[in-house]
């Protein structure tokens, strides 16, 4: 058996004992403008940003960003204009014309403009990926200081999946010149709602 | 098989192209400068990240089991390949129970160093490597010259004369937009067909089983979670014990690779959803042995950011073909001697040992001095360079002998000045060509010396 020769050489060919080096992580905390980084960081990656009252509001915005396409899911309580009902879907092949999604993201990451969203939010796993737009919505007060704080909150996470999302997708494969919408989203747009 | 300066003479035939790589790695390296030093401790960052990383080979066996053992309470089969031959086969035999003929590949320096591809077209599987990059490379048949920017080689031009010839895409003029739409709609198609994905693997979380993997075009999650059945390929060295320590090195990742602060994808694969299959192979391939190497082992901290790459005044200017190594550049010079020291010698001398690389190594990888280490082991095992370990000799006689000295550097010094510049220039061959020699004063230092310092 492989496993055995190749665990066998490591305990062999492993060095000594080191020490697993201890983390201060207030030494890494940030400043106090964490929605304003949040912003800055997002929009760097190409993403968009709005600040909304509540999800009546954010529906309203979403009509005038995206007029009506004709495929939609919805998976945020409270925004009711979905036009596809994503549990009577199972394969992604299905899902080829969605047009656009809204899902509600756990939290944001001032350092990196990253928003977090797992399996609970967004139904299935490939539907945040496949979709031609992607909104997400959180509270203005999820917004972390960066990454270190991220995992705290995630502790306890035990979901099969979970992922960052920053931005778009995108590459610049071809000579360096960077372009939004490669392979998922064209567009990932956040909306903020505001603290009463 | 040619070696690195005869590989980087023939990328250095068209000058024009040259500059333009150079530019381009160099613009990547300053975009990393600029992220890295808005990052409030930085430094300890690094410092951590290369602790946690030794910290973790010296208990390496103990995390990869643990690794397993929360993997499989996940849900994930574990497999164990000794080398690459024994890991495509494995790669092989899960397809084929599956039925899978159509198999979409995210990133994954890995399956490129175990050479699974040509393997599984071999046996009549449909691979399509679905990184824009990866995939212009795939279609013009050559392997990745980076490891992040695989196809940083290639002019727009040349990408749009591929894509018409394999995509049928008009010819554009090599317009990126155009042909960036046109390969989404072609791997699009290529993701809703396919039976299995193939991802590689950027950390692997002991305490939790999870594995990270970090896109920008977020085509390793369109292709995991279109099919059923996700097969992740990661080396013996992609553990990490926490998920806590993630938050050290994505920090240090992407802001290392292209000065981005995170991927635009940074996904966490735990279980597989309900009625999937999810197979993770751990792959040694040489890495258990280089652990037992202890000036070098280090280099197994390395987390493929690419930083050293574009840093390298030797890279920039010699292209990452030219080092004939599945890792290009100064990592990939202290990694591959290690596999097969003979065919890899000319790369630890492929550097002017300024010691870039190890100032940028997100995990401290002490990248210039290994290089010059490596270089003692060659001298003394392969001895390949007949012309300079003559030179050597030669020299350590001289420098024996302060008589023999006096003469031969006034032979030295009455050559450089009266014989034509064809005839020195030839005595130091090859050394001549992008520099001229000195110019000599009329006495040695002995003589300049003995008149005036009397």
């Amino acid at each position: 058996m492989s496993r055995e020769s190749i665990l066998n050489t490591i305990k062999k060919n492993r060095p000594s004992f080191k020490e697993l080096p201890e983390i201060v992580y207030k030494n890494f905390k940030m400043g106090n403008d964490l929605l304003k980084s949040f912003v800055e960081n997002l929009k760097a990656t190409g993403g968009e940003v709005f600040f909304v009252k509540d999800k009546n509001d954010a529906a309203l915005h979403i009509k005038d960003l995206f007029g009506e396409p004709g495929n939609i899911i919805s998976l945020s309580k409270g925004i009711n204009i979905g036009t596809s009902n994503p549990a009577e879907i199972s394969f992604a092949k299905e899902l080829d014309q969605l047009e656009l999604v809204i899902s509600d993201a756990q939290f944001g990451v001032a350092e990196n403009g990253a928003v977090w969203v797992s399996e609970k939010n967004i139904f299935h796993r490939v539907i945040p990926f496949i979709t031609l737009h992607l909104v997400l919505i959180l509270n203005e007060e999820q917004i972390i200081g960066n990454m270190h704080e991220a995992y705290e909150k995630l502790s306890s996470f035990d979901e099969g999946y979970g992922a960052f999302i920053s931005g778009p997708s995108k590459t610049a494969d071809i000579e360096q010149s960077l372009v939004i919408g490669a392979q998922g989203p064209l567009s990932t747009t956040i909306f903020l709602i505001k603290s009463q | 098989m040619i070696d690195h300066p005869q590989a980087a003479e023939i990328f250095n035939e068209d000058e024009e192209r040259v500059n333009w790589h150079d530019k381009s790695l160099w613009v990547v390296r300053q975009k990393r400068d600029k992220v890295a030093s808005n990052v409030k401790g930085w430094e300890e960052l690094r410092e951590l990240a290369s602790g946690i990383k030794a910290h973790t080979l010296s208990k390496l066996d103990e995390y990869l089991i643990r690794f397993e053992s929360q993997a499989i309470k996940n849900g994930a089969k574990v497999h164990w390949a000794a080398d690459a031959e024994e890991h495509n086969k494995i790669v092989f035999k899960i397809l084929n129970e599956h039925n899978a003929k159509n198999v979409v590949k995210s990133k994954s320096m890995l399956t490129e160093e175990c050479g699974l591809n040509h393997y599984l077209e071999k046996k009549g599987i449909d691979i399509v490597d679905t990184d824009l990059g990866e995939r212009i490379v795939q279609l013009a048949k050559e392997p990745p010259s980076h490891i992040v920017m695989p196809a940083i080689h290639k002019k727009r031009e040349e990408i749009d004369e591929l894509f018409h010839q394999h995509l049928n895409t008009e010819l554009s003029g090599g317009d990126e937009v155009y042909l960036t739409r046109e390969a989404r709609k072609h791997l699009r198609q290529k993701f809703l067909n396919a039976d299995a994905a193939i991802t590689g693997v950027n950390f692997a979380v002991a305490e939790t089983g999870t594995i990270v993997v970090c896109t920008n075009e977020g085509n390793a999650d369109m292709g995991v979670h279109s099919t059923k059945l996700h097969i992740a390929s990661m080396g013996i060295e992609k553990i990490i014990p926490k998920q806590e320590h993630l938050g050290i090195f994505l920090r240090l990742l992407a802001r290392s690779a292209t000065g981005q602060p995170i991927t635009a994808y940074t996904s966490h694969f735990r279980s597989p959803k309900q009625g999937n299959e999810f197979h993770i192979i751990i792959v040694d391939n040489g890495r258990s042995k280089h652990l037992g190497r202890s000036e070098f082992r280090s280099s197994l901290h390395c987390i493929r950011c690419g930083a050293c790459m574009n840093t390298c005044p030797v890279y920039r200017r010699s292209g990452g073909h030219s080092y004939n190594a599945t890792i290009p550049g100064p990592i990939g010079s202290i990694l591959s001697p290690g596999f097969d020291l003979n065919k890899y010698s000319s790369l630890p001398f492929a550097s002017s040992l300024c010691g870039s690389c190890t100032d940028v190594c997100p995990v401290k990888i002490d990248i210039h001095a290994q290089l010059y280490k490596w270089r003692q082991v060659i001298k003394e095992k392969v001895h390949k360079d007949r012309i300079k370990n003559f030179v050597i000799f030669i020299s350590s006689r001289i420098f024996a002998h302060p008589s023999v000295f006096k003469l031969s550097s006034k032979i030295g010094n009455l050559s450089l000045r009266h014989l034509p510049q064809t005839i020195t220039n030839s005595l130091v061959k090859g050394w001549t060509k992008h520099r001229m020699l000195p110019e000599v004063p009329e006495n040695t230092f002995t003589e300049w010396y003995k008149e005036n310092r009397k």
